[in-house]
């Protein structure tokens, strides 16, 4: 590893942050309203992927009640209390466990 | 300060609170393979937790320069539908924009997707405070690395946690509800099924379960619900 090659990968990430947001004309309706329906279910994916370990394996008990105790309260869509819910289910299964 | 900008500090805090563990499980974790000071490097000129990872992953198990890149790209690959999704709601200019999109990271653009009337500045905001905060972590991460393994179980806990609550805030109808559900389920399959594409399963999985239109009686009921918000009363 190379600071060369970190410089590189820093291009290379910015670019891609970039290209959407400054290059792209702004969407017609058909593609906005595809966008707009793309957040909730993006974080969801994102939520979903963590279950996932290399491996493939199962993550930990500690990631899993967390994710199900968000789950619980995700219905209130209020960021505290969803946080609240799910490390207090993390904190409960590292003591059970 | 504007009332707007404290609430977009309010809901920042618990994004970087949860960045800045990882930085610190980072900044441990690669200084024994990059070290010290090429680790900050990476923290202040990258700022992408899944790319650093990855790649010091990759490093420590010897693989090429092209092989880092190439990952890289793969997993940078989300930002394209990330900036496209955030672009329909950051007005200016391309210069602007430009500068905004240095911060465009997952939790970032989920907080900004919360205002989208104010998106450029929740960006903004968010970004440079949720930097401060990874950058911060790696500085933790790299003097004090002896308290990661507590660190790591929880960071791990708390991104999930994150997510769900940027999906609940995004999902302002039953069928993105629905959507999301989706989208979770075609995730973990995906990620089962192709260990090396996990990355960049959640968007595939986002863009399939939002490329069926809207049916339209769920518009109309919208449409009218829409309206009815719009007159401000019962």
């Amino acid at each position: 590893m190379t600071l060369g090659l970190v410089v590189t990968l820093a291009v290379l990430t910015y670019a891609s942050r970039a290209a959407a947001v400054v290059l792209l004309p702004p969407p017609g309706p058909r593609l906005a309203a595809l966008l707009d329906r793309m957040p909730a279910p993006l974080f969801a994916g994102l939520a979903a992927v963590a279950l996932i370990e290399d491996g493939p394996a199962l993550a930990p008990v500690t990631t899993i009640a967390a994710l199900v105790g968000a789950l619980l309260v995700a219905w209130t869509r209020s960021m505290p209390i969803i946080l609240a819910g799910g490390l207090g289910a993390a904190v409960i299964a590292t003591l059970l466990t | 300060m504007a009332s707007d900008d404290r609430a977009t500090l309010v809901a920042v805090v618990p994004l970087a609170a949860a960045i800045a563990l990882f930085g610190v499980v980072f900044g441990a974790a690669s200084r024994p393979v990059f070290g010290s000071g090429l680790t900050l490097v990476f923290s202040a000129f990258v700022f992408s937790g899944v790319v650093q990872f990855t790649v010091a992953g990759l490093a420590f198990g010897g693989a090429s320069s092209l092989a880092i890149l190439a990952t890289a790209a793969l997993v940078n690959a989300r930002n394209l539908a990330l900036g496209a999704v955030l672009r329909p709601h950051l007005r200016g200019g391309p210069a602007r924009r430009a500068g905004l999109s240095w911060f465009l990271i997952d939790e970032t653009v989920g907080l900004a997707l919360t205002r989208r009337d104010q998106a450029a500045r929740t960006l903004l905001i968010g970004g440079v405070v949720c930097y401060v905060a990874w950058f911060a972590g790696t500085v933790v991460g790299v003097v004090g690395g002896g308290v990661v393994p507590g660190v790591a179980a929880l960071a791990a806990a708390v991104f999930p946690v994150l997510f769900v609550a940027l999906s609940a805030m995004a999902a302002t109808s039953m069928s993105l509800v629905r959507r999301s559900l989706g989208a979770a389920a075609v995730t973990v399959v995906l990620a089962l099924a192709w260990p090396a594409g996990r990355a960049i399963a959640p968007v595939i999985a986002a863009i399939v379960v939002a490329l069926p239109p809207e049916r339209r009686a769920n518009s109309a009921a919208a449409g009218a619900l829409h309206t009815g918000s719009q007159g401000g009363g019962p």
